[in-house]
């Protein structure tokens, strides 16, 4: 959704520009975790009991998403910028390439690499938030795992001399994070046409 | 074609042939303005005051024949590239016309309309490196107007189109299948002239294309470009700041500064006998290979700014012929000596 | 007096022997500049001339003792007014910059700083280079931006760079390489980046310092042009060697070496509108893949056969210094 805005934004430009990236704006001075704990209230007090439990799990993606939009908008509209200056999307506008095809098969291929990136860190982002949900035990319910959770029973325990139960899924929430950065790393360099001879 | 698109402009330029009396020109620039708005003016900016356009074409009149490289020349903020995208429509300009085979370019309204001028019209950008999108294989960067246009059909058909559009330009077919990072400075030009011709276009913007690039390898893609043009017939502009490139492919010249034309003649006249000050001024101002050892007048000046242009003729500032008609009035390009001239004192008979 | 007598009488101020610059990677060293030598006499303005990537840059770089790793010196000699300067540290290199060798590069605009203006840049400069006063480095600072053609110095001082035209931060950009009085100062590209009015200021500038102030300047460039209104001897390079050097005059208008006619050929020339440019086929070399014997030989219309097996040494013809197996004959 970041990504489709973000590129929006940029080419079209103008008074899309402007509304997208105000509401950007705004957005942006709430905190994400502030964000996730809105939406998932005004879920938990729209809809019925028993309905909660199950979907729980698709009310914390979306408020995940809608929390994170806002750095890839960004990034993929500053890149979209700057590459729809250059000669090679004006040349394909010259030869009458329809926008909607500059977009997609010309400035988007250009713009995913600092979009991996993000992407990675805010997979790891998004695990640590889920996480602080399920410790404020505002996320996944007790029923389903959950390392927030874990780590959330951990600590009630930590005062009986347990410190176990916190330690290993915290240890495994880090290992998660660093690794998916690393691939995101990876994936970037692999997909670069330049480091590939 | 159904009867009622026959007399839209789109299907005129498509169907028309060219008239058996003297043609008219390819090309033509008719009080040709372009502004640009800077950030910050109007609603949306809540930064500080300032001239709010930059008038970076201002009254431009000039055509181009058919078959004819017309050269435009100038320092850097003359305007000079933003013709050419005006006039490959990549700007819509603030006020004046393009025509194209007598059709203004600005009435083309809708994709479907603009598309048979689109093809009809390349561009050759400066940048080598910014020109050739850098994720796509040149076999695709090369197809992609043969495939906008659908000239052909079926993969074998562009394949082969691209392998011969890619030897047209002295490169080999199997290049096709590589990036745009693995060639040179010279060949990925070559390159963007092959895509520029993949469209059967019958007119050319060159935008200093061999400006970045190194005299031996210029003289390359120059010689390339030449002995294509001749072999296809095809109509250019040719957009340089550099006045020796320019004598070697033009057949007529116009100089450009601070968004006006100041001179415009034919190659062999403005190159034996310059007229406007300006155009002399930068001929002075050209290193002399030959090394006559001769004095030449100092350079007066910079190009002043073009966010406020001085008033009247806008080189009065620096020319050492100015008077004040000069500095109130804006001199028009008038038939003078073999050439237009936009001087008074050309006009006035003040200047041989 | 010969030539050669009027060369001997002036000393020196920067002898390049045999220079080697190699660049360490992976898969072994890689010569960037293949045994480089020329002499710049007192007050001489030395053309370096060639096409991207013949190492007219580095050589520059070399000098003035900004080579970054990998990149390094791998042999040969740099002697200023007589003294080796090649293996110095650092400290003492950044001593010897701008007092006696000062540097003006190809963009004005990245070479100052955005963020002061141009009268502390300046004045920073001088206080660096002589231990004087605040006040008296702004005199001295006015008076430098006087040298170089600004009017109004006084009142321009606390302008900012991005309030100057390209020329005119040139112009600055030239008042601080001049700051401390120096004996040679090393021109990479300086008027690449502007228009050819203001270009031809410019280099009308260079020229009247040098002489002024009897400074020695190694002016890098790709533009015969500008060598031919500029300097007194030129070297061309070629692949990171010397080809050809000599008075400028002569080279130009009698080059020897089959890449500099190739060259002078192929620079289109106002009033010679003949149908097609000369051209010279092919491309320069990559480092690492120069051909064995002769660096240009493939490329050659008058190669010989030892062309690309032995490498040319040099053979003087009257001033001109060739490196090429045509010219050994017999001579002077």
């Amino acid at each position: 959704m970041g990504v489709t805005l973000g590129l929006i934004a940029g080419y079209v430009g103008g008074i899309a520009d402007a509304v997208i990236m105000r509401l950007a704006d705004v957005q942006w001075s709430f905190p994400a975790i502030l964000i996730a704990l809105l939406i998932d209230g005004v879920a938990r007090n729209m809809l019925p009991r028993q309905m909660q439990d199950r979907i729980a799990i698709y009310v914390l993606v979306l408020a995940i998403g809608v929390s994170g939009w806002v750095q890839f908008a960004r990034t993929v509209r500053a890149t979209t910028m700057v590459e729809k200056s250059k000669e090679y999307v004006q040349a394909a506008r010259v030869t009458g390439v329809h926008p909607l095809r500059i977009m997609l098969g010309h400035v988007l291929p250009n713009t995913l690499g600092p979009v991996l990136v993000i992407g990675t860190i805010y997979l790891a982002v998004a695990i640590i938030i889920e996480a602080t949900l399920s410790f404020l035990g505002v996320g996944i319910p007790a029923t389903r795992p959950s390392l927030g959770t874990l780590i959330r029973i951990g600590s009630n325990a930590l005062m009986s001399g347990e410190w176990w139960i916190t330690l290993f899924p915290s240890i495994t929430l880090a290992a998660i994070v660093l690794s998916v950065n690393v691939l995101g790393d990876w994936l970037r360099d692999t997909l670069n046409p330049k480091l590939r001879t | 074609m159904t009867e009622q698109a026959v007399n839209t402009p789109a299907a005129q330029l498509e169907a028309a042939p060219p008239p058996l009396t003297s043609p008219p020109p390819l090309v033509q620039a008719r009080a040709l303005r372009h502004e640009f708005r800077r950030p910050g003016s109007g609603w949306g900016g809540l930064l500080g005051a300032g001239p709010s356009a930059l008038k970076a074409v201002d009254g431009v009149d000039f055509e181009i024949r058919r078959g004819e490289t017309f050269a435009l020349v100038g320092e850097s903020g003359c305007g000079k590239s933003t013709v050419a995208r005006l006039l490959c429509s990549l700007y819509r300009p603030t006020s004046g016309q393009v025509l194209y085979d007598g059709t203004d370019v600005a009435s083309l309204k809708g994709r479907a309309a603009q598309l048979p001028f689109r093809r009809r019209v390349q561009m050759i950008f400066q940048d080598p490196y910014a020109s050739l999108n850098p994720r796509w294989r040149v076999e695709d960067i090369v197809a992609e107007p043969i495939r906008t246009h659908r000239l052909l059909q079926g993969r074998e058909a562009v394949r082969d189109r691209v392998a011969e559009l890619l030897q047209q330009v002295l490169l080999a077919p199997a290049d096709g299948t590589k990036f745009p990072h693995e060639f040179s400075g010279g060949q990925r030009q070559r390159i963007s002239i092959a895509r520029a011709l993949a469209s059967n276009p019958e007119f050319l913007v060159c935008d200093e294309p061999t400006s970045a690039l190194d005299v031996s390898v210029q003289a390359q893609v120059l010689n390339l470009m030449k002995s294509l043009q001749q072999r296809l017939g095809l109509t250019s502009l040719f957009i340089s700041h550099n006045l020796a490139v320019v004598s070697h492919v033009a057949d007529r010249v116009g100089v450009m500064y601070l968004g006006r034309l100041m001179e415009v003649a034919d190659a062999q006249a403005l190159f034996a006998h310059p007229r406007h000050p300006y155009t002399r001024m930068l001929f002075d101002a050209i290193p002399d290979l030959a090394m006559s050892g001769q004095e030449r007048p100092a350079v007066i000046g910079e190009i002043a700014d073009s966010l406020t242009p001085p008033s009247g003729c806008t080189f009065h500032p620096r020319c050492p012929h100015a008077n004040n008609r000069c500095r109130e009035v804006v001199p028009v390009l008038l038939p003078a000596l073999g050439a237009s001239v936009a001087c008074h004192a050309v006009e006035e008979g003040r200047l041989r | 007096m010969t030539a050669a007598n009027a060369g001997a009488a002036r000393k020196p101020v920067l002898q390049v022997e045999a220079l080697c610059v190699e660049l360490r990677s992976r898969g072994g060293a890689v010569r960037a500049l293949d045994e480089v030598s020329f002499d710049i006499a007192e007050g001489e303005v030395l053309g370096v001339v060639g096409e991207s990537g013949a190492g007219k840059s580095l050589t520059g770089s070399a000098i003035i003792g900004l080579l970054e790793p990998p990149l390094h010196i791998a042999s040969g000699r740099i002697l200023f007014d007589g003294q080796r300067i090649d293996h110095l540290q650092r400290e003492q290199m950044r001593r010897l910059r701008g007092k006696q060798i000062a540097a003006i590069f190809q963009d004005p605009l990245t070479s100052l700083n955005p963020l002061f203006t141009i009268g502390d840049q300046l004045a920073e400069t001088i206080r660096v280079l002589r231990d004087i006063d605040a006040a008296a480095a702004r005199r001295r600072a006015i008076e430098l931006l006087g040298e170089v053609g600004i009017a109004g110095a006084a009142q321009r001082l606390d302008a900012y760079p991005h309030e100057f035209s390209g020329g005119m931060r040139q112009r600055v950009v030239i008042a601080l390489a001049l700051a401390g009085n120096p004996r040679l100062v090393i021109a990479d590209e300086p008027t690449t980046a502007l228009d050819v009015s203001v270009q031809a200021q410019i280099l009308q500038l260079l020229k009247r310092l040098c002489r002024d102030h009897g400074m020695a300047a190694m002016l890098v460039t790709h533009d015969m042009g500008v060598i031919a209104e500029m300097a007194d001897r030129v070297a061309v390079m070629y692949a990171g060697r010397v080809v050809e050097s000599g008075p400028v005059r002569d080279t130009i208008q009698n080059p020897r070496h089959p890449y500099t006619v190739g060259l002078m050929n192929s620079i289109p020339v106002i009033g010679r509108r003949a149908a097609q440019l000369t051209q010279i086929d092919g491309a320069m070399p990559r480092l690492g893949a120069v051909p064995p014997g002769c660096a240009f030989n493939p490329r050659c219309s008058q190669a010989l056969p030892r062309c690309s097996s032995e490498r040319p040494t040099a053979f003087k013809q009257l001033q001109t210094r060739v490196d090429c197996w045509l010219y050994d004959k017999p001579h002077d």
